[in-house]
C-alpha cells in the first residue's frame, strides 16, 4: 500500500483479517449447519472488504456477487432442499421446522411430534477421539506455521509483472489493467475459463436428468409480496448496472465477470420470487445463450488468424470493439450459465423408480406424506 | 509487518482452517465450505503476498487469477453441491459411507425402528450401490 498508514487503518485492516479467521473457523466448526450458510455468505462480504482494502477493486466485486451472492444463494437453496427433505442437522430441522410453523401452520403441527434423527449428528473430527482432534489441531498448526514462515520471510521482491502490465497497457486497446489481462495478456486462460462454467452447467444439468417432472415444488414458489416487490424494483436496475459494468470494465473496475454475476444476481431474485419459471425447459434457446460467450469468444480468437498469425491475438485498432463485443456477450452467456447453476442445483434428485413404486408419494426417504403435507412416520426408516 | 502481511497471514490461517474442514467434517456440504475455503486462503496470499508497485493498486495479473478462480470455484461448488445432495437423497444422508459414524456419538432413539416387508432391504450406508441402476 506504500502510503502511510493511520492507526485508524491499521486498526480497519486488523479488524478485516481477524474476521475473517473467526468466521472462517466458527463455519467450519460449528453444528448449525445453517448458521454456517448465512456465515458463508458474511464472510464473503467481509472478503470483497479486504479485496478492496488490498486494492483490488475488480475481485472484490466479483466475490461480493459471485462468492457472497450466487455462492450463498447455491449453499441456501441447498440447505433448504436438504432440511426439507429431512437430511439436516437436528438443529437445522428444528429451526427449519419453527419456520413451517410460521408459513404452513397445519403441516408445522403435524411435524412437531417428528423427533429430530440423532444419526444424522455430524461425524468427522467434532466427535472423534480427542487423540485424533488434538494431532488434527497440531498438524494444522504446524502447516500454517510453515506457510506463515515462508511468508514472513519472503524476499522483498521488485515487482516485474505490473511494470510490463504497464508498459504494454497501450497496445491492448483498454486502460483497466486487470481487463487487459484477462481478455488480451492471458485470453486463454479466461476462454477455458467460460468453459469451465459450460462445462459446469452442463454436468449439473445432468446430475437429475428426468426428474424435472415433479422436482419443482409449486409451493417453493409462491408468492411473497415483499420479494416480489423487492425484484421488480431492484432487477430493472441490476440490468442498468450491469450494461454499466461492462462498459466501465474496459477502464475501470468492472467487466463481463462482474456484469454476469449481477445478472444473475437479478435472475436468481426473479426465481425466489417465483417471477421467473425453470428456465431448463424449453431449453434450446437458454443454452444457445449459455454457450453464446464461449462461441463467440473463439470466432473473435480464430477469426482474427489470418490478420495476426495467432489465436486469441486481435489484429491492431480492433481491439476495444473487439474486446467489448466478447466482454458484453460473454457477461449474458455468464449471467445464464449461473442461473441455470442455481436452478438445477436445488432440484431434488432423480427417484429411484424402485422406490417410487413403493412409495407412491416417491419420497425419496421412503416416508408417507399425507395429503396436508405431513410426515406419516416410516416404520422402514432404519437406524 | 504490513497490513498486506496481515491479510497474507490470515489467508494463510483461513487456508489450513478450510483443509481441517474438508478432512475432518464428514457432513459433505461442509468439505465443500471447506474447499471453498482452501480456495479463499490461497487466492488471498496470492493477493497480498505478491510485489506491487509503489503506492499501487495491486498487480492486475494475480488479480486476473483471482476473478478467474473465483468464477471456477463458483462452478465447482454448484457441481459439488449437486453431487452432495444426490448422495444425501439416494442414501438418506449427506455423508460419504466411509465417514458414517461407526458408533453414534449421541444415545439414538430406535424406538420407531421396525422392518417393513413390503419394500425391499436397501443399504442405506452403501451409496454407491444404491446409486448404480
Amino acid at each position: 500500500m506504500g502510503i502511510p498508514m493511520t492507526p485508524l487503518e491499521w486498526g480497519l485492516d486488523a479488524t478485516v483479517a481477524l474476521l475473517l479467521v473467526g468466521l472462517a473457523g466458527r463455519i467450519l466448526f460449528t453444528r448449525d449447519l445453517f448458521e454456517a450458510t448465512v456465515l458463508f455468505i458474511a464472510f464473503g462480504l467481509t472478503l470483497s472488504l479486504a479485496w478492496v482494502r488490498l486494492g483490488a477493486a475488480n475481485v472484490a466485486l466479483a466475490e461480493a456477487a459471485l462468492g457472497a451472492g450466487v455462492t450463498g444463494a447455491l449453499f441456501l437453496t441447498a440447505f433448504h432442499r436438504l432440511a426439507r427433505r429431512g437430511l439436516a442437522h437436528p438443529l437445522d430441522r428444528q429451526r427449519y421446522r419453527a419456520d413451517e410453523l410460521h408459513d404452513r401452520s397445519s403441516r408445522g403441527r403435524a411435524d412437531r411430534g417428528d423427533d429430530p434423527k440423532p444419526a444424522l449428528l455430524d461425524v468427522g473430527i467434532l466427535h472423534g477421539p480427542l487423540w485424533l482432534r488434538a494431532s488434527m489441531a497440531l498438524a494444522g498448526l504446524a502447516v500454517t506455521g510453515g506457510i506463515a514462515a515462508r511468508l514472513l520471510t519472503l524476499a522483498d521482491r521488485p515487482p516485474s509483472l505490473p511494470i510490463l502490465v504497464e508498459a504494454h497497457l497501450a497496445e491492448t486497446g483498454v486502460s483497466n489493467p486487470v481487463t487487459a489481462v484477462l481478455l488480451n495478456f492471458r485470453a486463454y486462460d479466461t476462454l477455458l475459463e467460460v468453459a469451465v462454467l459450460v462445462v459446469a452447467m452442463i454436468a449439473v444439468g445432468s446430475l437429475d436428468r428426468g426428474s424435472r417432472a415433479f422436482v419443482r415444488d409449486p409451493e417453493e414458489l409462491e408468492e411473497d409480496p415483499v420479494l416480489d416487490a423487492l425484484s421488480r424494483l431492484v432487477v430493472p436496475l441490476a440490468g442498468v448496472a450491469a450494461v454499466y459494468l461492462v462498459w466501465v470494465g474496459s477502464h475501470g473496475p468492472g467487466g463481463a465477470f462482474q456484469a454476469g454475476a449481477l445478472l444473475a444476481g437479478a435472475g436468481v431474485l426473479l426465481v425466489a420470487a417465483g417471477l421467473m419459471g425453470p428456465v431448463t425447459e424449453g431449453a434450446a434457446p437458454i443454452r444457445a445463450l449459455a454457450v453464446m460467450g464461449l462461441a463467440i469468444f473463439i470466432a473473435v480468437g480464430a477469426g482474427s488468424m489470418p490478420w495476426t498469425g495467432s489465436f486469441l491475438a486481435y489484429p491492431p485498432g480492433t481491439e476495444y470493439g473487439l474486446i467489448l463485443l466478447v466482454e458484453a456477450v460473454l457477461a449474458l452467456s455468464i449471467a445464464v450459465v449461473l442461473i441455470e447453476l442455481f436452478v438445477d442445483v436445488p432440484a431434488v434428485p432423480h427417484v429411484d423408480p424402485a422406490l417410487a413404486k413403493v412409495d407412491p408419494t416417491g419420497d425419496p426417504l421412503g416416508r408417507r406424506i399425507s395429503p396436508d403435507g405431513a410426515v406419516i412416520r416410516n416404520p422402514d426408516e432404519e437406524r | 509487518m504490513t497490513p498486506l502481511t496481515l491479510y497474507a497471514l490470515a489467508g494463510a490461517g483461513i487456508f489450513v482452517l478450510g483443509l481441517v474442514g474438508t478432512l475432518g467434517r464428514g457432513h459433505l456440504f461442509w468439505k465443500v465450505l471447506g474447499v471453498n475455503f482452501m480456495g479463499s486462503g490461497a487466492f488471498l496470499i496470492l493477493m497480498a503476498a505478491s510485489p506491487r508497485l509503489p503506492g499501487g493498486e495491486a498487480d492486475p495479473v494475480p488479480q486476473a487469477m483471482v476473478l478467474t478462480g473465483i468464477v471456477v470455484a463458483v462452478s465447482a461448488t454448484a457441481l459439488a453441491l449437486g453431487m452432495a445432495l444426490r448422495v444425501a437423497v439416494r442414501t438418506g444422508r449427506p455423508y460419504l459411507s466411509e465417514d458414517l459414524p461407526t458408533k453414534t456419538p449421541e444415545p439414538v432413539e430406535e424406538s420407531d425402528v421396525e422392518s417393513s416387508p413390503d419394500r425391499p432391504p436397501k443399504d442405506r450406508a452403501g451409496g454407491e450401490e444404491s446409486t448404480a441402476h
